[in-house]
């Protein structure tokens, strides 16, 4: 096959963020000091490019490179929250001061993205495990970038962990190739479909779980997450808290329900096992946090239990519903993050008590962060309801009513810490008066979360009907 | 598409969130947002209006939500009602409004006053244009709660802020009516959709049932029999605000209610009677009381309750468009008597009837305005409350009701008496009380919305009046209400009991021709009337103190034993995360561990449910 056969168009965002990602590379190196000011917008124009030109694969379905790489939905969908996702982070951060280089840092996340991207449309044993790469090595640099002892710390640990878990997927990846002598989802499914079940497989297919599964911090695999979310400076951590995931959870819906539809009860079983866990580790865990990002941690952790449900539906319902939970969660968690570097910035510390009385000292912060904690925890009128409530409804529809009434239960668990930090902020007296200010695109980032957590959540219609819910 | 039916309802909404965020600080001037928010809805009415006159309907209609086959939609509905209500409503609200800056003039809060007036003004049109009952639901919540707000807007005053309470909560009672109505239309019809609702049929039980239930509702908004008690109470909030509720917005909406559902009551015969019964005991129920009170505003408030009670009447025996009508020229007049008594109040700084006196000669315009009013009210012949009034007493007669309309007859004098009571003893006489020896005029922008409200309540009757062919009512009917001649008899009796009222209480309180103690205070009919037949005794000792029992043992259940296993639960969660929180260590060499003892459980797990070795 030559290069003149391949539909280029499919790999159009792809593309555009590479050329980005070298051009802000390049800007680093050769731009006066002055003039590297521009190169977030210069990545916020390149992540916008991406999306337009993946507006215009909507509704496309193929296969490029013999079928390693896919442009279908699902890919489409959550490559799209993941772009815009990062165009927050990036916006939230054009007047931060860097920890690294502008340029450094922004084309390593834009490297990580690329990675990221490839993962949501890797069809391909292979592909899978090289986009994964790309996806962590710009994470565990960016983890470190203060280069101080704990970011060192924490980065080499999120390193050899994620080394660890890697090299267990690429194991179950070499058995899942023994068993059927081929690296592509669809030609695995052909081999696998009639003959008996093998033991091998099901190692194959939990060994490739644990991969997955540490990327989006499952329990028991989750260990990593708290500690990067807490150790890594604010603006790495609030990409780290959705794009990688994005890839994560794209891969998962590739590979389970294509390559190994045969063992379907099997996988979908262990994935229900995971969300009991996670949900339930992840809320209790979080109850003796004192520091609000490692809160924050925690609660991503539930949260993938609670993404995990719509796996272990496994079917289209659920797949959606997920994906708009994921939507959702993204959002409400970006933002609080968001708000984290808001009040880090002016100087505040990060444990709940240090929130005491931020309604007074800055208001808007104040109702944006509670916001995004009532989407977190599912109350109605915000995005987080409408997207548990289909969630937990494909559980029921498939007869999981088990899983989803531990969703719910769950989910009240969870207000119970939420509403610490909202208790601090409203109903504790701040030890100053002093006002907050926050950067312009800092506050304009907040505030356009804010306003889609609460448009998704008083009018979903015109987002579901996009992804077919 | 009339996408600014939509503008109708949002402008206020905007006025509403706009002062909630800059009220504060625009002080005085936040009346000018409300004000002008509101007129443009005015204005965008009458198109509105215009545009079912000249034979247009329209329905906008867009789903807000669909799980499963459960679709929620939101939407507008114009037609001949809702175009009538939407004049009257924004009418009234503006006139109200503008009224306010006098009245309301250097309180301190007066940002929120008119942020609070603009949202009750949007409830009330989105509950007029809801084309389903969940939309409707959700307005006549929203009509709840800022009436509720306003009402208490004097919280600081206890009386102010129990009024408020009992307002909320007794209509909370009908409301629960309401709800279980709507849950059973649903269950039967599986929709709550009014086209498609109405185009059913139901058996002539199941209809009643919903039909009553879905009444509950009315009574408790429209201060009918036995939920009235809140609409005296409601006095304690701003006299404006008092207009806006008695006129055009809260106690309206239960009339309208029973009006956008009609074609459901008309399926049942005995749900048509249990509206009438209710509206004529109702009608002279408070007729009677307001014979006694002393408040001028609680006088106001009775024949609310008693013009009210005529309403349902009129609907309850057939006569839908003389209902209809009734509302619409007591909208104006009932708002030009409470704007004329705030007048009065804002000059004598007291609400007693026996602390004023005299005033005619001191508030001409007022005293005009008042007795416009009051002539409207009485059903003074050829004003507005006459045409309409005469209108309901027709249809109890010509439907052969003759107990109702002999009893709505005899309530028509006692209105007369009642109002002419007040007139007579506020307006001519000697001042008593110190205030009302130097009191002047209200400011222009109080005493123009009064001479407004006043032409309104000398005319508007004429639209419905056989002079213009009962305009009015084969508008509503969508012109199957046909003309019909007038009934000179009825005419006659009607505008006769007004001036023979009128006549009698001249000669009581306009004269001193009658001795003082002509009527004795020992009666025991007179001791039933000034305490309001007992009705709140009876609640209080019925009702309120079996409550607070009950609730004094929920309380004591709730702290010991419910409150004892929420934090026994929340200890064991805490422990339990602290607990496990120790698994967390720090050390890389414990994480990898656990990521393989997890893998190989999950390995053995599988084996084992797949049934593999």
């Amino acid at each position: 096959m030559s290069l003149t056969q391949v539909n280029w168009m499919a790999l159009m965002p792809e593309i555009i963020v590479l050329g980005f990602a070298i051009i802000v590379l390049l800007g680093e190196l050769f731009m006066s000091a002055s003039s590297k000011r521009s190169l977030g917008i210069i990545t916020l124009i390149g992540l916008a490019a991406a999306l337009f030109s993946l507006t215009k694969l909507w509704g496309v379905e193929t296969t490029e490179f013999n079928g390693m790489f896919s442009v279908d939905f699902t890919a489409n969908t959550l490559k799209a929250i993941l772009l815009i996702t990062t165009a927050l982070v990036v916006l939230g951060t054009l007047k931060v001061k860097a920890t690294l280089g502008e340029g450094e840092f922004f084309s390593l996340i834009l490297f990580s993205v690329l990675g990221t991207m490839f993962m949501a449309s890797a069809t391909d044993l292979i592909m899978l495990f090289i986009a994964l790469e790309l996806t962590v090595l710009p994470a565990y640099i960016l983890t470190a970038s203060k280069k101080n002892a704990r970011g060192a710390e924490v980065a080499l640990k999120y390193f050899l962990l994620g080394m660890i878990a890697s090299v267990i997927l690429l194991y179950g990846m070499t058995l899942l190739f023994g068993l059927t002598g081929a690296t592509n989802f669809a030609a695995i499914a052909d081999k696998l479909g009639g003959g008996p079940i093998e033991p091998t497989l099901i190692v194959a297919m939990l060994m490739i779980m644990v991969g997955l599964g540490f990327k989006v911090a499952a329990v028991p695999f989750h260990f990593w997450a708290p500690d990067v979310y807490e150790g890594a400076p604010v603006p790495v951590a609030s990409y780290l808290a959705v794009g990688p995931k994005a890839g994560g959870f794209a891969a998962i819906i590739h590979l389970f329900p294509i390559a190994l539809v045969v063992i379907t009860p099997a996988w979908a079983g262990v994935f229900a096992i995971l969300a009991v866990v996670s949900m339930s580790l992840g809320n209790l865990v979080a109850f003796a946090q004192t520091h609000i990002r490692r809160l924050l941690g925690y609660s991503a952790i539930a949260h993938t239990g609670y993404l995990l449900v719509g796996l272990a539906v496994a079917d289209n319902y659920g797949y959606s519903s997920m994906i708009f939970y994921f939507f959702v969660y993204s959002l409400a968690a970006l933002g609080a993050f968001l708000v984290i570097l808001a009040t880090t910035e002016w100087g505040i510390g990060e444990d709940i008590t240090d929130f005491a009385g931020l309604s007074r000292r800055a208001p808007m912060l104040a109702v944006a962060m509670a916001v995004f904690l009532f989407s977190l925890v599912g109350l109605p009128g915000f995005a987080g309801f409408m997207g548990k409530l289909f969630l937990f409804s494909a559980a029921v529809k498939s007869d999981l009513i088990w899983l989803a009434v531990i969703g719910v239960i769950n989910s009240a668990i969870s207000f119970g810490y939420y509403v610490t930090v909202i208790r601090q902020m409203y109903l504790v007296s701040p030890s100053t008066n002093e006002v907050v200010s926050v950067s312009k695109p800092l506050y304009f980032s907040i505030m356009l979360i804010l306003a889609a957590v609460i448009f998704l959540g008083i009018y979903p219609t015109t987002f579901l009907s996009i992804i077919n819910l | 598409m009339n996408y600014y039916l939509a503008l109708i309802v949002l402008l206020p909404v905007l006025s509403f969130i706009t002062l909630l965020i800059f009220g504060k600080r625009m002080g005085e001037k936040s009346s000018y947002v409300s004000i002008a928010a509101v007129l443009a809805g005015f204005a965008l009415s009458i198109k509105a209006l215009l545009y079912v006159m000249d034979g247009g309907h329209a329905k906008i209609a867009f789903t807000w939500l669909s799980i499963g086959n459960f679709d929620v939609t939101f939407g507008l509905l114009l037609d001949e009602l809702t175009a009538v209500m939407l004049v009257v409503v924004t009418l009234v609200s503006a006139l109200v409004q503008i009224f306010s800056i006098g009245y309301m003039h250097g309180d301190k809060r007066i940002g929120w006053f008119f942020a609070s007036l603009s949202m009750f003004t949007a409830s009330m049109l989105l509950l007029v244009l809801s084309p389903n009952f969940i939309q409707m639901y959700i307005a006549w919540e929203g009509v709840g709660l800022f009436s509720y707000l306003l009402i208490g807007f004097w919280f600081e005053k206890k009386s102010a802020s129990d009024a408020a309470k009992k307002a909320f909560l007794v209509t909370r009672v009908g409301d629960l009516g309401f709800v279980i109505g709507l849950i059973l239309l649903y269950v039967t019809a599986g929709t709550l959709d009014m086209d498609k609702v109405f185009a059913m049929q139901f058996a002539p039980v199941v209809a009643g049932t919903i039909s009553i239930l879905i009444f509950f509702g009315a009574i408790g908004k429209s201060a009918q029999f036995p939920l009235h008690v809140w609409l005296p109470d409601a006095m304690e909030g701003p006299t404006p605000v008092s207009a806006l509720i008695h006129a055009a917005t809260m106690v309206a909406a239960g009339v309208f209610l029973v009006a956008r559902a009609y074609p459901l009551f008309e399926q049942s015969p005995a749900a048509m009677q249990f509206v009438a019964v209710i509206g004529t005991i109702t009608a002279f129920m408070a007729a009677t009381i307001a014979l006694t009170i002393t408040d001028i505003k609680r006088v106001l408030a009775y024949s609310t309750v008693s013009q009210l009670g005529y309403m349902m009447m009129g609907l309850g025996v057939g006569a839908y468009a003389a209902g209809m009508f009734h509302l619409f020229t007591h909208a104006f007049f009932k708002a030009l008597l409470f704007l004329s008594a705030g007048s009065v109040i804002h000059a004598v700084h007291s609400q007693e009837i026996f602390d004023m006196g005299g005033l005619g000669r001191k508030m001409k315009i007022t005293a005009i305005t008042f007795t416009i009013g009051g002539l409207a009210l009485a059903g003074f012949p050829f004003l507005s409350g006459f045409w309409s009034k005469d209108e309901i007493l027709l249809g109890a007669y010509q439907s052969g009701h003759m107990a109702i309309f002999w009893i709505g007859l005899l309530t028509a004098l006692l209105t007369a008496f009642y109002i002419f009571r007040v007139v007579f003893i506020v307006f001519l006489g000697k001042p008593r009380g110190h205030h009302s020896e130097h009191v002047q005029e209200s400011p222009a922008v109080m005493s123009v919305p009064l001479i407004i409200f006043g032409a309104l309540a000398l005319s508007a009757g004429l639209i419905g009046s056989p002079l213009t062919g009962n305009a009015f009512q084969s508008f509503l009917t969508g012109g199957h209400g046909a003309e019909h001649h007038p009934d000179y008899m009825v005419m006659g009796l009607s505008g006769a009991v007004a001036l023979l009222g009128i006549f009698a209480a001249w000669l009581r309180y306009g004269t001193r021709l009658l001795p003082a103690n002509i009527i004795s205070k020992d009666n025991l009919i007179y001791k039933l009337l000034v305490n309001k037949y007992y009705v709140d005794e009876f609640y209080y000792k019925y009702l309120v103190k079996p409550t607070h029992a009950i609730a004094q043992f929920a309380y004591t259940f709730d702290q010991r034993v419910i409150d004892g296993i929420v934090n026994g639960v929340a200890w064991i969660t805490v422990r339990f995360g602290i607990g496990l929180k120790r698994i967390q260590t720090g050390y890389v060499q414990g994480y990898a561990l656990y990521m393989l003892v997890g893998l190989i459980i999950l390995i053995i797990w599988s084996c084992r449910v797949l049934g593999l070795q």
